[in-house]
């Protein structure tokens, strides 16, 4: 497409409008308002009428139980204990299905139209609305805060940690000291089970099986307190800015990110939410080479992979990326999925006995596992 | 560790109705009247088709009442129904690509899409450009008019659509290639 065609194109599009005067606009209106009135009838209807048959149905006995169930009570807490799965609405339209035994708290900020959900005990999935420009939606599970935007994705409570594993969309999991950005297909015990006591500049690297990049220069040490003084980059991106965190950090280089696991993490999670993909590689490569026994290297090295793979076409790369996340964490909540991304990325390197020999181990090691279709698939095991 | 504001309390009980009332029915009809027509020209540009507009626009905002009274800000009411909009073109756009796959489907109205003040060069500009769109998948075809048609900035687009950014990228970029090869001589 020319540029002159691209131009004919974009002013034509201007007309492509309604031309509607107020008359018609309260026409609408009225046969809205008579649509909703009618819709709300029926409700109530359909509702009487479930009164009036479930009892001759299912007798007495259950119509006296769904009776003296207690009504949530607008003003008051609301505990969800679930003897069986069960789905709750949320103040926003969100739902929550509770497995055996989970319960749940719900609280709605009337003055920022947040959500805030607590998972006491057990596991939830939720399915969020999205509400775009409205404050995120948050879990909370022991140490562990989950934001989101309009997303699947579940929870599960472990002591004071949380198993957070992403349907669908992206959310912020959030802990004392760190956080760290899931997108679909994600999955982690968070806090991690290890966290270093000291900024981890002479940690011995791991095995380098992903192509290293250049090493870059020293970084300063991080330094309790110097956030506060710190560019904003971070601030940005924590409140999902993530332009314009990308470009002070491009504007301010490698040196304003600290060389400590997290920061680095974040620096990536900044270049490849804003579009900068290419820019997340070198980032995530020092987390593997520096930070080798840091519990979040298996991460960095999945998200590694999934950038090679899906945004860079490098299916091969991605292929030693997810290699890597499974030698780091063998038994690791990534472990699974790393290896069917793998079996992918193989298949789309063109390399189809490579593909077929993982996927194999796939099946091997994860027999009712949630991949194996699409394993089958790229391994050609069908 | 976010900190936890001490929010007040509201709990909706599952199916329970949005909150009725005055204030609602308020907000509803402002609503309407202040973006009614934004919605029809989303759903507009992303149909090609003027028929069946008025009935989308009603669609949209009987299926956003319930989000609705829950919003404030222009921007986040605007961004809740452009959101509504899309699901329920794509619905529609849908059952229109089913309709024609089982021969039930009418031809599309191409020639009636544009406003007084367009050129007869510009409708037929968008004529043949919506013919192409027809043929695509239906999300592509959605992610590439919000970003290359109403001009909104990627982020946006990806959250309206509900995808990541990197698959809207790919929808954009896979539309992209089609238009530039069917209007490569132009």
């Amino acid at each position: 497409m020319t540029n002159d065609f691209a131009a004919r194109l974009a002013r034509a599009s201007q007309h492509v409008d309604v031309d509607w005067n107020t008359d018609e606009v309260a026409r609408m209106q009225a046969r809205l308002a008579h649509r909703l009135r009618r819709r709300q009838r029926h409700r109530r209807w359909r509702r009487g009428m479930l009164v009036v048959l479930l009892p001759l149905v299912l007798g007495v006995g259950v119509a006296g139980r769904l009776a003296r169930s207690p009504a949530p009570v607008a003003g008051s807490v609301s505990w969800s204990e679930a003897p069986d799965s069960r789905v709750v609405r949320l103040g926003d339209g969100s739902l929550a299905t509770l497995a055996d035994g989970a319960r749940i708290q719900q609280t709605v900020d009337t003055a920022s139209d947040g959500v805030t959900v607590e998972l006491a005990h057990g596991s939830a999935r939720f399915d969020v609305v999205r509400h775009p420009a409205r404050s995120p939606f948050r879990v909370v599970a022991g140490q562990v805060s989950i934001e989101v935007v309009g997303t699947i994705f579940t929870v599960e409570r472990r002591g004071p940690a949380a198993r957070v594993a992403v349907d669908k969309g992206r959310v912020r999991v959030a802990w004392g000291g760190g956080e760290i950005l899931l997108g679909p297909g994600d999955t982690g015990v968070f806090p991690p089970a290890l966290e270093p006591a000291e900024p981890a500049l002479e940690t011995t690297p791991a095995p380098a099986e992903v192509p290293p990049a250049p090493r870059p220069a020293q970084r300063p040490p991080h330094v309790r307190g110097a956030d506060a003084a710190a560019p904003s980059w971070r601030a940005l991106a924590r409140d999902g800015e993530f332009e314009r965190a990308y470009l002070l950090l491009a504007r301010d280089g490698a040196a304003s990110i600290h060389g400590d696991a997290g920061d680095l993490l974040l620096a990536a999670d900044v270049a490849r939410l804003s579009g900068h993909p290419a820019a997340a590689v070198p980032s995530l490569r020092e987390v593997l080479e520096r930070h080798g026994a840091d519990p979040r290297a298996p991460l960095a090295a999945f998200t590694l992979g999934r950038v090679l793979l899906e945004e860079l076409g490098d299916p091969r790369r991605a292929a030693e990326a997810f290699a890597s996340t499974q030698r780091l964490d063998p038994h690791g909540p990534l472990a699974e999925n790393a290896l069917a991304r793998e079996v992918e990325a193989w298949f789309r390197a063109g390399e189809g006995r490579r593909a077929r020999e993982r996927g194999e181990t796939y099946v091997r090691r994860y027999p009712t596992g949630d991949k194996m279709r699409l394993v089958r698939r790229y391994a050609a095991l069908e | 560790m976010p900190t936890d504001r001490r929010p007040q309390l509201r709990v909706v009980a599952h199916d329970a109705p949005a909150a009725g009332g005055a204030a609602a029915t308020a907000t509803l009809d402002e609503a309407f009247r202040r973006y009614a027509p934004y919605v029809a020209r989303i759903a507009l540009r992303l149909l090609g088709r003027s028929s069946e507009l008025e009935d989308v626009v009603q669609d949209v905002f009987a299926d956003a009442v319930k989000g609705l009274d829950q919003l404030r800000e222009p921007e986040a009411i605007k961004g809740w129904l452009a959101v509504v909009t899309v699901r329920v073109a794509t619905r529609r756009l849908r059952l229109r690509r089913l309709q024609r796959w089982i021969g039930l489907g009418a031809a599309p109205e191409l020639e009636t899409l544009t406003a007084p003040g367009a050129t007869a060069e510009d409708r037929v500009l968008l004529a043949n450009v919506y013919r192409e769109l027809e043929r695509l998948p239906v999300a592509a075809r959605t992610a590439w008019i919000l970003r290359c048609m109403e001009g909104l900035p990627l982020e946006q687009v990806a959250e309206i659509c509900g995808c990541s950014l990197a698959t809207l990228k790919r929808r954009v970029a896979a539309v992209q290639v089609h238009i530039d090869e069917a209007f490569h001589d132009e």
